[in-house]
Order: structure tokens, then sequence, then C-alpha cells
């Protein structure tokens, strides 16, 4: 695509275009002599990543559960606390990557078992919810 | 000819003269507009020349970003033409005679 | 002589009219009214939902049961607990068996089991999916032993069509003890909210154990779809469970000596999705939804996910590509990193061997940092169910397919359908990182003895692990060595797709005789 050559006509008016640099988010092309710098912007990359609403585990009642052994490194709701289905509860670093747990179900945060920076094991109770 | 005759005769023959000089004068501003025809008004573009500069640069912008796309659909009628054909029908008789071998 | 009257034709007409009314009235008016006030519906009108306007052929309508202990002489109703028939759905035949709640509760009887056994040896004989729709009490206790035979025939030929033609179990209500082997032996189970299956109900477990249950707790759509993993999808209500099951058939074949139906292509396959491409974060501890990458590469809003609630680290489900469907198979990241523990082993082995036995080829995607560490996993036999993803991948003879777009480390990338366990097509995105184990875990053994007792050990060790990343953190070393195919940028993802599919299309590869492998269960 570099140093491709072309005349391009607008409105009657010729100019000359050239492309000196190409990267993943625009171009630098000299037109009619003088260098320009030029930035795309993919409308459509935006708008088209999928949402898909997060499901959690269905399951009956009961308290949120460690997953995997690993380290709480940020809580992100209290006691008292309303939260919907899927709605992020704390991050667990485990196994080398940030997990996000988010609620099984919607309901009022009757405690929270853990705080930044401790260290849980498969199965310890993280979050508890008012039955 | 009776008088009542010789009334309608003048009428007839002042409105003929009237409509006639009527039609000259028509014919006279007729050929005129086709001997003169209007000029419109003239338009003095507003040429400062911070405005000339802006608008040479976006038409630069637009012919890079011509330039680009036009390369992009060419890099496009380098592609597979005939990419899913296959999928569009079944499998053929390589597959279906293997049915015959899973007894 | 005295003359006989002979009914005329039109008296014999009217005969069956009225045996057909009956019939359809099935357990009688009061019980079809106690079964609308529970918010259910009856059998027929379930049946008149799933099928195509019109296209119900019900057989058996007159069998009744002939037994007469505790006062079935009074209760005998023709057709008896299930209505039996075929139909369409979408203009395919199948066969279907609807059990009728307003007769007996149901119940499981020797009729009962009578006609699914004769449906089930017609289903077989001509090639068709079988759907069944539960709402049973459980067995016919009055009927004694022969109500347990009718189990077993049925079981038997669940067992004998297994793999030849799709099952569907759709619980619609109650059903309880052994009749629940049925639904757990077909290949999709679909629960509706308000159904339930358990082998022991809440009052035997509680004197036997003492634990305290409610039915819902105990077996209801939440539980099997989010822990036990024994149902496949969740419905908020019948008619959902219903138009569920006309979809997920839309993408099944009516038996296996058939292709999977085709759908004319309404999607572009050269859609190159520059979304992809920046879709994995630079940052390897943080997560996407492998799901976008799902939805983004294959036919737009193809995608059924199967088993959406239980071992949500890895995701399975139908999509269509160019228009044929393919089985996709993936690890999670966003969910517990994306590891592979013993109930995600199970979902894909099992989801594997449901597509090559009926000729849906396999998708796979990777992402993951290997099986989940632990006591409790070890325990719990993560050797033999992870065996099982190996051995599914292995037999599978269908068109396979894989894109590894991030980690794939150690034993999980061999078993996330690798090359050497005969996937045909393996492709890396950019950000693929194929190595034996995570750069970090590999510099600490590797570089034990050059690290040990040393003042700057962490800037050391950060300086190996840098270095290990460069090497070995990208899909170059493996593609120098063929463990991948080709490296491709994630936009190009399903044109390629596509025409490794199209390549692969009529792929067929000989098999050694033997009665069946065994695989660990």
């Amino acid at each position: 695509m570099k140093n491709k050559h072309l005349k391009v006509f607008l409105d009657g008016t010729e100019f000359d275009v050239e492309v000196q640099a190409v990267d993943a988010h625009g171009l630098e092309v000299s037109v009619n002599g003088r260098l320009y710098k030029v930035e795309f912007e993919d409308l459509d990359e935006a708008a088209l990543i999928p949402v898909i609403a997060p499901t959690a585990p269905a399951g009956p009642g009961g308290p949120l559960r460690a997953p995997m052994p690993g380290d709480v490194t940020q809580v992100m709701v209290k006691t008292g606390d309303e939260v919907g289905v899927g709605q992020e509860l704390l991050v667990l670093e485990a196994m080398k990557m940030k997990n996000v747990l988010r609620a099984p179900r919607a309901g009022r945060v009757a405690a929270v078992d853990v705080a930044a920076g401790q260290s849980v094991a498969h199965g310890d109770v993280l979050v508890r919810f008012e039955e | 000819m009776t008088t009542l005759e010789q009334g309608l005769f003048l009428s007839a023959l002042g409105m003929g003269l009237t409509f006639a000089a009527l039609a000259v004068v028509i014919l006279l501003i007729l050929l005129l507009q086709g001997l003169f025809p209007a000029r419109r008004p003239v338009h003095k573009p507003i040429h400062a020349p911070r405005y000339a500069a802006a608008e040479r640069e976006r038409q630069a912008a637009i012919a890079a970003a011509v330039w680009y796309l036009s390369t992009q659909m060419q890099a496009r009628s380098k592609v597979d033409a005939a990419l899913g054909q296959r999928l569009e029908s079944g499998p053929g008789p390589y597959w279906q005679s293997s049915r015959m071998d899973d007894a | 002589m005295s003359k006989r009257t002979d009914p005329a034709p039109d008296d014999r007409l009217d005969e069956l009219e009225s045996k057909r009314r009956q019939a359809e009235q099935a357990g009688g008016e009061e019980r079809i009214a106690a079964q609308h006030k529970k918010g259910k519906l009856t059998a027929r009108e379930r049946l008149g939902i799933l099928l195509d306007p019109g296209s119900l052929n019900e057989i058996d309508p007159y069998r009744a049961h002939r037994h007469h202990a505790f006062g079935l002489d009074e209760q005998r109703y023709p057709g008896d607990s299930v209505v039996t028939g075929f139909g369409r759905v979408d203009g395919r035949m199948l066969a279907v068996y609807a059990q009728d709640f307003t007769v007996l509760g149901g119940s499981f009887s020797e009729v009962q089991g009578q006609k699914v056994a004769r449906l089930l040896d017609l289903a077989l004989d001509a090639g068709v999916p079988v759907v069944g729709l539960m709402d049973s009490v459980g067995a016919r206790i009055q009927e004694g032993v022969y109500s347990l035979a009718a189990f077993s025939e049925l079981f038997w030929r669940n067992t004998q069509a297994s793999g030849i033609v799709p099952q569907i179990s759709v619980m619609l209500g109650p059903c309880a003890g052994g009749s629940v082997y049925s639904p757990g032996l077909t290949d999709f189970v679909i629960m509706a909210e308000g159904s339930n299956m358990f082998i022991t109900g809440p009052k035997v477990i509680e004197t036997v154990t003492g634990e305290k249950v409610g039915l819902d707790e105990l077996g209801g759509a939440g539980v099997h779809n989010g822990i036990s993993g024994v149902a496949h999808f969740a419905a908020a209500s019948e008619q959902e469970a219903l138009a569920l099951t006309r979809k997920l058939l839309g993408y099944l074949p009516a038996n296996n000596a058939e292709p999977p139906p085709r759908r004319a292509p309404a999607d572009d396959p050269q859609r190159m999705e520059t979304a992809l491409n920046s879709l994995v974060p630079g940052d390897p501890s943080e997560a996407y939804d492998i799901r976008a990458v799902i939805e983004l590469v294959f036919d737009r809003g193809s995608f059924l996910e199967v088993h959406a609630g239980f071992a949500q680290n890895a995701v399975v489900g139908f999509v269509r590509l160019h228009g044929a469907v393919v089985g996709v198979l993936a690890n999670q990241p966003m969910v517990k990193a994306g590891v592979l523990d013993i109930d995600a082993s199970d979902k894909l082995a099992r989801f594997i061997r449901f597509c090559d036995a009926f000729n849906i080829p396999l998708a796979t995607f990777v992402d993951t940092p290997g099986f989940l560490p632990g006591v409790r996993e070890e325990h719990g036999g993560i050797i033999r169910h992870g065996a099982k993803i190996v051995y599914a991948y292995s037999e599978a003879t269908v068109p396979k397919l894989a894109v590894i777009t991030r980690k794939a480390y150690g034993g999980a990338y061999i078993v996330m359908s690798s090359k050497y366990i005969r996937t045909d097509l393996v492709y890396a995105w950019p950000t693929a990182e194929i190595a034996v184990m995570g750069a970090e875990g590999a510099v600490e053994i590797l570089y034990a003895d050059k690290l040990k007792g040393r003042p700057d050990k962490a800037e050391a060790e950060k300086d190996y692990v840098d270095a290990f990343r460069a090497e070995f953190g990208s899909p170059y070393a493996a593609a120098a060595s063929g463990h991948v195919d080709d490296v491709i940028r994630p936009e190009e993802t399903r044109p390629k797709l596509i025409a490794a599919l199209e390549l692969l299309r009529d792929k067929r590869v000989p098999s050694r005789p033997r009665k069946h492998g065994n695989i660990p269960l």
C-alpha cells in the first residue's frame, strides 16, 4: 500500500495523492506536495461488539462462594447494597487473571465476608445475600 | 348597411386594431428579450485567505480517503470470489459412500 | 327369522366421532380445568404449540390398560396417560409423545410404556427425531411391577436410538423416581420453570438423611441447569420451552445418515470484523467474553448456546457458518479464567460426541491457562474427566477446526482440539500464546538454580519472564514447528473458517471395527 501513487479528481480539481506511511489507525499522505496526517475511526467497530448479558449460573439460594483459590483484589459492594443478577461484586485474582465475580441472583447483600488483599480457598464464602 | 351594422363593423375594426397593436408590442418584447437575455446576478465568493487554505485541506483529506477506500476495494477484488459456494449444497458422493461403511 | 339391524354407516361414523371426543377429553373436563388452574397446559395443547398446525397424527388413542387392582377398573381412559403420534416441525417429520397429567397424574403405566416403546420403534425404523413432553407423578404404583417393566422398555429403546436419531426431553412438570432416566438418556433436556426432576423426593430424603429441602431447591430448573448439568436449557414458561424445542430441531439432522439441515446463507461470507482485532485485551490478566467472538465470526444471530448455565468456564452451542450448522466449543476467559475443570470437561466431551454422532462439524476457540489446580479437583477425578475431552476429540471424525485466540498452555492446550489429536486445521491469532506453561511458572522451574539466593531476584525473574514471553508467548514458535497451520488476523477468521469448512465438506475417515471404545466415565 505504501508509495501507491494516484491521481484523484474532486469536482474537477486534480489532486496528486501519494502515501508515505500506513498504520492500523491512519496514514500519512502527500497531496499535491503537502504532507497530511489522516486518521480513520471505524464507526462500525464500536457498535458491533455484541453485548451479551452475563448469564450468572442459575442456582438456588446460598452465598457467593469462591470458584477457585485466589486473592481478592477488589470489592465493589458492601452490606446493604441492592444488586441485580450479573452485577459485579468483587474481583478475584487467580490463575494470573482478574476474575470478576458476579451476583447469581438479585437481592440485598447481607454481609461481605472478605476484604481486598485477602486470600481465599475454593468454596470459601465471599458474599452473603439476604434470603 | 343599417346604422347597427355600421356600428358593429366599426367596433370590430377598432378591437381588431387594438389587439393587433398589442400583438405587435408583445412580439417586440419577445424579440428584445431574445436579443438581450437577462444576466444572472453575479456572486462574489468570499475568498478570504484562511478559508481557502481550510478548503484545500478538506479537499486533500477527501482525496486521501478516496484513495484509501479505492485501494481497499482493489484489495477486496483479490479475495476468493467463490467463498462459501461449496457449503450451499450438501456433502457429495465421497461422504455419502462412507455411510455404507459404518454398518 | 329376525332381521339384524346393522347400524347404518352414518351411525358408525357418529360412534367414531364420539369416541374421538372422549379420547380428546382425556381425564375429563374437571381435571383439564385443574391443570389450567395450576398454570399448566394439557398434553394436546402442548403438542398443538410444538407442532406445525394440523400436523399431528395420533396413534394408539384408544389403547387402554387391563388392570383391576386398587380400583383401576373404574379408571380406564382411552389412550391412558400419554398421547403419542407423529407430526411436523417446520415441515420436518418427527415422533412425539406427551405425558397426560389429567389421566391418573400422567403416571407411567404398562400402557404408557407400550405406547411410547411402539413410538420409538417406529421412529427408529423411520429415522426421525423423538421429542418427549414430560409431566408425570411417576410410576403407577397400582400396576406394580408392570410399570417397572414399562420403564425398562423405554430406557432400552432410548439407548438403542442414541446416536441414531436425536432425542429431546422437555420437562413441563414433575418427573420423579426411575422415570428420570429417560430424560437422563436423551440428547437434550429442556426444563421449564416449575418443573423438577429427582430420583428420591424430599420426604424420603428427610427420613433417611435428615436433610430438609424443597422441591425446587432439590431438583428444579435452576438446579439442573446450573449445578448438576442434567438439563441443557432453561425456559421461563411452557410456551418458551416448546418454542426452544422447535428452534433446537432446526439445527439437527433427522437421523445420523443425514447432514444437518442447511439454510440459505443470509450473511456475507467475506465479512471481516475489525472489532475482532481489538477484542483480546493487551493485558493478559484482563478477560473478554468469548461469546462476542462467536457472535462476530459466525452467521449473525445464529448462535444457540447449549448448557448455558452449567460450567460457564466453557461455552458450547450451535451456530451457522454460511448456512451450514457447526458445533462451537470454547473456553470462557470471563469465568474462572477459562480453566478446565471437572464439569467443563463433561460439558465439552458430551457435546463433541453428540455432534460427531450427527455429522455436525466442530469449531473450537482456545483460550485456557490449564486445568484447575487443587486437591478438590484432583480428588474429584479431574484426570478421568479431562481425559474425556481428549477421547471425544480424538474419536470424532467430523470436520474439526480450531482457533487459538490467546492462552493455550500444556495439557489443556493438547486436549482443546490441538493439531496432533487430528484437528483438521488449527489457526492462531497473533495474540496466541502456545506454551508448555505460563511464563512465570516456567521461569521458576527452569531458572530455579540461577535465581536462588540472588539479591536482585525479582528483577532477574522479571527479565527472564519477559524473555520467555518474547520467545514463547506468541504463535510463531508453534507455527515454526508445525503446531498450527497458519497465523491469521482475527478479522480474517470468518472467511478462513468458511474456506476450511468447504474443503472438509465431504470429509470421511476410515474406521477400524470395534464394538465401541471405553471412554473414561
